[in-house]
């Protein structure tokens, strides 16, 4: 009897101390970014501009089909969007693999990959409207500034050392998200596209299918990856509920024919 | 030693009844947590393991040494546990979430830290009474390795049996 009370007595305080800390008045915040939207801009525009275009690590699709399509994606998304201090930058970018990549200042690049491996646009708004969650949220800029830190983001501004930014964009491309990000982008593209009248849902759906497709989910799916609870998080999509009224309007687009101008510029390409 | 049966423990040795060599035993029982630090190892697993190892090899040779075995050795399990899980939290955090760490965390970590200083001093207090032939108490763990220790049992393994070797009929 007395070694229980021994183990309640030794508990209290522990536990205490655990529950004074947890619910103390003072919080763990993040650290302020300390890097205005303008800036954060500028650095994307540099990071696109003289990085991944002028040295040849991507280039953009150059699809007039694909291009239009995704436009109607963007207006739609864009609008339910509202105000926002961002100058979105959606692109489609050659690439293979089924990804979507987010750079600061709202520059927002598709992989061709994925606009094949999509079968409804609804899918890449799901996806690009995630993406729009990363640049809203900050999340790109706070990652940049917790790994290089702002004396290094400032000198880039300034100067534009071309060593600096292709480390800058780089990392971009290799590091991932933390869960907790990925949770808000997942939550933003919820409402957004609810907002813009297109199941939400969609974007588990999306998931669900990168999965069946690549069980092993290999890292390339940037957005995947950093989730090893990628369960849940399809699930937390799907358990959240739409009010009745809620109808959808699909996007008005022939999305085979968009697939079909990939297939045919991916063929002639080849042929040249 | 001598059973009390009226409590159901055997009676504590006082500090002019142990040798030396006993105390010095019992006092390398806490001593041990600082062995793997000193070898280069400051990992909570080394420390569990060298104190397991100690207390195969010394709690059999007398019911003063096993009570230290057992008060360090239950004392440290749960300072291990609370160790690795807060080893395997901040690897979460480093792998899945960006060095993100709220004030749960914060919480654990301080917690574990107040524990690892607290069995710290409690160590060298234990060590240093058990050298001088005392017992000392920790809070619950005390009791519990008392219990193991002194508590009178049938087929204890430290009560001598019928001799083995007997003189021969003459």
């Amino acid at each position: 009897m007395k070694t229980l009370r021994d183990l309640f007595l030794l508990a209290i305080p522990f536990v205490a101390i655990w529950a004074l800390i947890y619910y103390a008045p003072w919080k763990v915040e993040e650290p302020g970014l300390g890097l205005s939207v303008e800036n954060e801009q500028e650095l994307g525009r540099v990071m696109v501009e003289e990085w991944m275009f002028e040295e040849g690590q991507t280039q953009l699709l150059g699809n007039p089909t694909v291009d239009s399509a995704l436009d109607v994606i963007n207006d739609r998304l864009i609008l339910a969007l509202g105000t926002t201090e961002y100058d979105h930058h959606i692109w489609v970018v050659k690439e293979d693999q089924i990804n979507a990549y987010t750079l600061p200042g709202g520059y927002i690049l598709v992989n061709s990959g994925l606009i094949e491996f999509s079968d409804s646009p609804e899918e890449v708004a799901a996806v690009i409207a995630h993406e729009l969650g990363h640049v809203e949220h900050r999340h790109v800029v706070s990652r940049l500034v917790k790994e290089f830190g702002l004396t290094i983001l400032f000198s880039v501004l300034s100067g534009g050392d071309p060593v600096l930014i292709s480390e800058l964009s780089r990392s971009l491309l290799s590091s991932m998200f933390s869960r907790k990000q990925e949770a808000e982008a997942d939550e933003f593209s919820w409402e957004l596209m609810a907002k813009a009248d297109m199941d939400p849902r969609i974007l588990a759906t999306f998931f669900r299918k990168l999965k069946d497709e690549y069980p092993s989910m290999p890292d390339e799916f940037e957005f995947m990856s950093s989730h090893p609870h990628h369960n849940a998080r399809i699930r937390a999509t799907l358990e959240k509920s739409l009010p009745d009224s809620f109808a959808t309007v699909p996007l008005n687009l022939d999305w085979d024919r968009v697939q079909y101008s990939m297939g045919f510029q991916k063929v002639k390409g080849e042929m040249q | 030693m001598e059973e009390t049966v009226e409590t159901g423990y055997h009676a504590l040795p006082q500090p002019d009844e142990l040798g030396t060599r006993e105390k010095e035993d019992a006092m390398g029982a806490y001593l041990m947590m600082f062995a793997s630090i000193g070898a280069g190892l400051p990992l909570p697993i080394i420390n569990l393991i060298a104190s397991v190892i100690y207390y195969f090899v010394n709690s059999k040779k007398s019911r003063y040494i096993k009570f230290h075995c057992h008060q360090s050795l239950f004392s440290q399990l749960p300072t291990s546990l609370m160790n690795a899980g807060l080893m395997f939290w901040l690897f979460q955090i480093f792998i899945y979430d960006n060095w993100e760490y709220n004030n749960n965390f914060v919480g654990y970590a301080v917690m574990v830290g107040v524990f690892n200083l607290a069995y710290f001093v409690l160590s060298i207090v234990g060590a240093v009474k058990a050298r001088k032939g005392q017992v000392y108490y920790f809070l619950f763990f005390g009791r519990l390795a008392y219990s193991h220790a002194y508590k009178v049992r049938e087929n204890d393994s430290m009560v001598k049996s019928a001799p083995v070797n007997q003189p021969p009929s003459m």
